[in-house]
C-alpha cells in the first residue's frame, strides 16, 4: 500500500505556484484540453452573450470552419452588414445572456408554429411606428415597418437558428448572465429590460428574475436535450463572460451580484461539462477575472475586455483544440435555384453584349 | 463604333441630336423607339456588367466635361464636338436614362446565400420558404445604396443639367420559374426607382401604365431573354412619353441645380 499523498504524483499544472504564480499570465501552459477529436474541418457556431462575439471573429480570423448560417448578402459592406447584425453570431439572434433565452429560442428553432406567439414591440418614432420583435429587439437599427416583416425576421432567423444546431459540431455557447426579464403571463423571456433601450416597462407584466443554479442548469439540459435530438453528433461547449454587470435589478449591490451571476453561471457549466461527454467547459472567465491577470485586461471601465485579453483567450482555446480526426470535406449547399439564376444571366450577359454589337452597327 | 461591348449610336450627319440616351442595353429598346417616332437621338449606351463594375464618373464641377464611362470616352468626346459643349449635359437636351435597372447581377449576389426580399411572394414552395433567409425592406435599400451609389451621382448629375426621365425596364413574366430569383429582381428594382423618386428624379414605369396591378406588358414587348424590352415596347413608352411633353428640351440651355 503507498502511503504517498495523492498529490505527490501529480503534475505541475495541478499546482498553484508552478502553473501560476511562477509562470505569470502569460506563462500558463494546457489551461484547457478539448477532450473532443474533431475533424481537421470541424464546424462551430457561436452564440451567448457580447463576449461571445471575439469568440465569432477569432474563428473567423483564424480561417476555422466558423458556420454562419444566417449571413449578409454577398457584397454588402462589413459595417453596413454589422448595423443589422450579420456575421456577429451564427445567426441573427443578438445576444442571448440568459439559459432561458437559450431554451425559448431552440424551442422557436423546433416549432415554427411558436412564432405566431411571439411578443413584438411597437414604439412610435419621428418615422412613425416601428416594431421589434421582443426576442432580439435591436437586431434591426430602425425597427420594422410593419408587425408581419418583425415576425417575419424572427422566422428567418429561427430557421437560421436550426440550422445552426443541426450542421455544426460544436456549439460554443457563452454563459452571461443570471438576471433577466420575463413576461410575467407566458414566461417568455426578454433580451433586454422593457424600457431600457427599446419597449416600454410595465410592472404589471414584465418580471424580474434572477435564475438560480436549479433553474439555470435544468433550461440548459432542457435545450441541450432538444437540440441533440434534431443532431445526435452536436458537441456544447460552454464558457462564461467575465464582462461585470451593467446593473442589477437583484437589490444588492452590482459588485457581489456580478459575482453571485458569474460564480452560479460558472458552477452549472462546470457541473454540466462533469456530467456529459458531449458538454465541455472552456474557461475564458478564469483566464481574464482571476487573479493572474489583475484585471489587466479590463478597459478602464472595468466591464469591457481588452483585445489582449481576447487575444490570451483565444490562443489557449486553439491550443487546445484537438482538430486531428479526417476532415469530411462538407460543402454548404446552394440555394436550389442557383443553378438556374447562373444559366439564366449567362444568357442575359450574352444577349447584353449581342445588343451592344448590333447597336454599334449603325441602328 | 464598339468598344469592348459598349457603343454609342450618333444621329446620322446633318441632323443633330433631340435627345440623348444614356444607360444599359436597356436603353437599345427606347433608342429603336425614338427611331420609330422620328427622334433623332444619340445613345450613350454600355453593357450592364460595365455599369455594375463602378466604372462610370463624375468629374469634379470645376472640370467642364462629361462623365463618362472611361471606355465611352472618344464616342462622348465626338458628341461634345457634335453639340458643341465640353460637357454634353450643358447642351440642354432632354435625357432619357434607364440606369441602374440591370439587376439580375444584382439579385444573384443578393440571393447567393438565399435571401428573399420581404415579403416573400405568395407562390413560394415551402421547400423554397425553409431555405430562404430573411431580408427585410431596410436590409434591400441599404444593399441598393451600397451597389448603385455611382448610379445615383451620375443620375443626380445629369438632372442638375438637363430635363432627365428615367424609365424602369419592362417586368417580365419569362422567367417565372425561377420564383425567388424573379422576385428579388422585382423588389430590387422598385427600390431603386423609389431612391430616384426620393432624389427628385422623374422616374417613369412603364409597367405601372400599360399594365394593371399585378399583370404584365404585353408578352410581345419582352424579349426572349425575359429582361429586355422589344422595338414595339420602347416605341410605345416613347410615344407616351412624346405626348406627355416629357421630351421638350430645356428652355434655358442650362438648368439650375436642384436644391
Amino acid at each position: 500500500m503507498s502511503r504517498a499523498s495523492p498529490y505527490a504524483r501529480l503534475p505541475a499544472r495541478a499546482f498553484w505556484r508552478s502553473a501560476v504564480a511562477d509562470v505569470g499570465i502569460h506563462g500558463m501552459d494546457a489551461l484547457w484540453r478539448s477532450p473532443w477529436t474533431l475533424p481537421a474541418d470541424a464546424r462551430f457556431t457561436t452564440f451567448g452573450s457580447c463576449f461571445a462575439q471575439h469568440i465569432s471573429r477569432a474563428l473567423r480570423s483564424r480561417g476555422f470552419n466558423w458556420l454562419n448560417c444566417e449571413p449578409a448578402p454577398p457584397g454588402l459592406p462589413d459595417e453596413v452588414a454589422r448595423m443589422f447584425n450579420y456575421g456577429v453570431f451564427s445567426a441573427r439572434t443578438g445576444n442571448i445572456y440568459t439559459a432561458r433565452q437559450l431554451l425559448h429560442w431552440t424551442r422557436l428553432a423546433l416549432d415554427p408554429a411558436l412564432i405566431d406567439r411571439q411578443e413584438i414591440w411597437d414604439e412610435v418614432t419621428r418615422k412613425g411606428t416601428c416594431y421589434r420583435p421582443a426576442l432580439c429587439p435591436v437586431i434591426e437599427p430602425d425597427g420594422f415597418p410593419t408587425e408581419a416583416e418583425a415576425r417575419g425576421a424572427l422566422a428567418g432567423t429561427a430557421r437560421a437558428f436550426r440550422r445552426a444546431f443541426t450542421e455544426t459540431d460544436v456549439f460554443v455557447f457563452t454563459l452571461g448572465l443570471t438576471e433577466g426579464w420575463v413576461n410575467r403571463d407566458s414566461g417568455a423571456p426578454y433580451a433586454l429590460c422593457p424600457g431600457t433601450i427599446a419597449g416600454q416597462f410595465d410592472a404589471d407584466r414584465h418580471l424580474f428574475e434572477n435564475a438560480a443554479y436549479p433553474a439555470i442548469r435544468a433550461d440548459l439540459e432542457n435545450a441541450f436535450a432538444l437540440m441533440r435530438a434534431a443532431n445526435p453528433d452536436l458537441h456544447i461547449l460552454l464558457t462564461v463572460s467575465p464582462v461585470p454587470l451593467t446593473a442589477t435589478a437583484s437589490g444588492d449591490h452590482v459588485l457581489p451580484a456580478t459575482t453571485y451571476s458569474k460564480s452560479t453561471l460558472r458552477a452549472v457549466a462546470g457541473d454540466l461539462a462533469g456530467s456529459a461527454a458531449h458538454v465541455d467547459y472552456f474557461p475564458s472567465y478564469e483566464i481574464i477575472a482571476a487573479p493572474p491577470a489583475r484585471a489587466a485586461f479590463f478597459a478602464p471601465n472595468l466591464r469591457s475586455v481588452e483585445e489582449a485579453g481576447v487575444t490570451l483567450v483565444m490562443q489557449h482555446f486553439f491550443a487546445g483544440l484537438d482538430l486531428s480526426a479526417p476532415a469530411r470535406g462538407r460543402q454548404t449547399a446552394r440555394p436550389q435555384d442557383a443553378a438556374a439564376v447562373d444559366a439564366s444571366l449567362a444568357a442575359e450577359d450574352l444577349v447584353c453584349e449581342e445588343q451592344s454589337l448590333e447597336a454599334s452597327d449603325g441602328a | 463604333m464598339a468598344h469592348d461591348g459598349m457603343s454609342n449610336t450618333a444621329p446620322p450627319d446633318g441632323q443633330g441630336p433631340q435627345l440623348i440616351l444614356v444607360g444599359d442595353s436597356h436603353v437599345k429598346a427606347l433608342h429603336a423607339g425614338c427611331m420609330a417616332h422620328g427622334i433623332p437621338a444619340a445613345m450613350l449606351k454600355s453593357g450592364g456588367i460595365h455599369w455594375n463594375a463602378g466604372k462610370i464618373r463624375v468629374f469634379a464641377p470645376r472640370r467642364a466635361r462629361s462623365p463618362v464611362l472611361p471606355a465611352l470616352t472618344p464616342d462622348i468626346r465626338t458628341l461634345e464636338q457634335t453639340l458643341g459643349h465640353s460637357d454634353i449635359f450643358d447642351s440642354g437636351l432632354p435625357v432619357i436614362a434607364s440606369v441602374g435597372f440591370h439587376c439580375g447581377h444584382l439579385a444573384r449576389a443578393f440571393g447567393a446565400e438565399g435571401h428573399i426580399a420581404w415579403p416573400p411572394p405568395e407562390d413560394l414552395s415551402d421547400a423554397e420558404r425553409q431555405e430562404s433567409l430573411f431580408a427585410s425592406g431596410a436590409l434591400v435599400a441599404a444593399f441598393v445604396e451600397n451597389q448603385r451609389a455611382p448610379h445615383f451621382a451620375l443620375l443626380k448629375y445629369i438632372a442638375r443639367k438637363c430635363p432627365l426621365t428615367v424609365i424602369l425596364p419592362p417586368r417580365a413574366p419569362k422567367n417565372a420559374h425561377k420564383i425567388r430569383f424573379r422576385h428579388n429582381i422585382d423588389v430590387l428594382t422598385a427600390t431603386i426607382a423609389e431612391r430616384m423618386r426620393d432624389m427628385g428624379l422623374a422616374v417613369y414605369d412603364p409597367n405601372a401604365e400599360f399594365a394593371g396591378p399585378g399583370e404584365l406588358l404585353p408578352w410581345d414587348w419582352v424579349e426572349e431573354d425575359g429582361f429586355h424590352g422589344t422595338t414595339a415596347y420602347g416605341t410605345e413608352v416613347i410615344g407616351r412619353l412624346v405626348s406627355r411633353g416629357a421630351l421638350a428640351p430645356a428652355q434655358t440651355g442650362t438648368r439650375e441645380p436642384a436644391p
